[in-house]
């Protein structure tokens, strides 16, 4: 899968499962917009791990990766590419 | 004047009156019922709502049910029988595991269990826990704590599905308690009597249609340490005014505030009165020996903790509301 085509997915998930977050910029807090809370990013996190195949670790789950689509986009590029 | 634990003292005697005034009126006018029933946990919530029962209605006006379950600590049928015996309200023992075993809550919480801990069995105790404030977490994601036969323990952070199974599971003793209290009420003509405090009522700490059904709710404005004050004034047995809040509910003790509440009781408290009150963190924490990024932590919580429990507080939704009902 292309680096294009993850993205697509992510961005799809998002929309189908938080359709809420049409509203949000991709720079956007989803969770002080409200569109996800806490349970939601577990929902991510088993979607980067069923779909896309990524490991996501406690230390994981920081808004540096989940705060907002964006960080989501860095975080899941960063570990397809190893680096993160 | 600098904002401290006093903003919580109250007038216990007068607020006595004024809850028991509420209830006779709520009870006999509104809603039309003899008396009321009184879950008895062991706990200081029940406690109270039992007391003031008992003050209201008079104790034989009041049944008190007695409802513990495989998992409810070996003190609870103790502290519970012994609340009803001070106020003299009489009350029947309803031993729920029998109920709980058929409905499958015990096995469909262990299924979820094993998801994660793959051997777990019977001889494990577990329970579910929140990082909570001190800890600083950005989100509220649960982590299963299990403790094998040998006494090793572990900890798990849980994925969403087990976690959902593992609440269902675990909401039926809520929802069996409550469908016993139903059955004594409309066996006697009472009412079914809720009893969150404040935090609880606030923070959605309850399961919808389980412990949160109830027709009336008298201690739902208090804050947790006023529930503490009233049952001083009361006489709430010693034995469960100086117990440790607890869920009762998970094999291994749990406390409220590693289960859901962001801190001890008396510190959040503190913190959901200065944010009701517009009471800067600063102020909040020097009072609550907190820091002051920890209480503008719990602000944040107890936002996040309104929005994603509100469905709670919602009666069922209608398309169109008929108008003569």
């Amino acid at each position: 899968m292309s680096d294009v085509e993850a993205e697509k997915k992510v961005r799809a998930f998002l929309l189908q499962r938080f359709p809420d977050a049409k509203r949000a910029g991709d720079d956007d807090s989803l969770l002080d917009m409200g569109v996800i809370d806490s349970l939601g990013i577990l929902d991510v996190a088993e979607f980067l791990s069923s779909d896309l195949g990524l490991k996501v670790e406690d230390d994981d789950l920081v808004p540096e990766h989940f705060e907002s689509i964006a960080a989501l986009l860095r975080f899941v590029a960063a570990r397809r590419s190893g680096s993160a | 004047m600098a904002f401290s634990a006093d903003v919580l003292k109250l007038d216990t005697k007068r607020e006595v009156e004024r809850i028991t005034a509420a209830l006779r009126k709520q009870v006999g006018q509104v809603l039309r019922r003899r008396g009321a029933v009184i879950a008895l946990s062991g706990g200081i919530d029940s406690s109270v709502v039992a007391g003031l029962c008992a003050r209201a209605f008079g104790p034989t006006k009041c049944q008190g049910l007695l409802m513990p379950e495989r998992d409810s600590s070996e003190s609870t049928l103790a502290l519970s029988r012994s609340v009803a015996e001070s106020f003299g309200i009489p009350f029947v023992l309803e031993d729920i595991s029998t109920t709980l075993d058929a409905i499958g809550c015990y096995r469909r919480r262990d299924e979820a269990i094993e998801q994660v801990v793959p051997d777990y069995g019977p001889g494990y105790k577990s329970k579910i826990v929140l990082p909570g404030a001190r800890a600083g977490a950005d989100y509220n994601v649960y982590s299963i704590v299990v403790e094998r036969p040998d006494g090793t323990i572990e900890k798990h952070r849980l994925p969403l599905e087990p976690y959902l199974q593992i609440v269902a599971a675990t909401n039926f003793k809520q929802r069996v308690r409550k469908t016993l209290e139903y059955y004594w009420a409309d066996k006697l003509h009472y009412v079914c009597t809720g009893t969150p405090n404040r935090l609880e009522y606030d923070q959605g700490f309850f399961v919808k249609n389980g412990d949160g059904a109830a027709d009336v709710k008298p201690i739902a404005h208090l804050y947790k340490t006023q529930v503490y004050a009233m049952a001083a004034e009361l006489g709430v047995p010693e034995a469960v005014r100086s117990r440790p809040p607890t869920t009762d509910t998970y094999s291994l003790a749990q406390g409220q505030d590693e289960f859901y509440f962001a801190l001890p009781y008396a510190e959040m408290d503190l913190c959901l009165y200065g944010k009701n009150n517009g009471v800067p963190p600063a102020e909040v924490a020097k009072a609550a020996k907190l820091t002051t990024e920890q209480v503008e932590w719990v602000y944040g919580d107890i936002d996040k903790k309104r929005a994603t429990t509100r469905y709670l507080h919602e009666r069922p939704l209608l398309v169109e509301k008929p108008l003569e009902v």
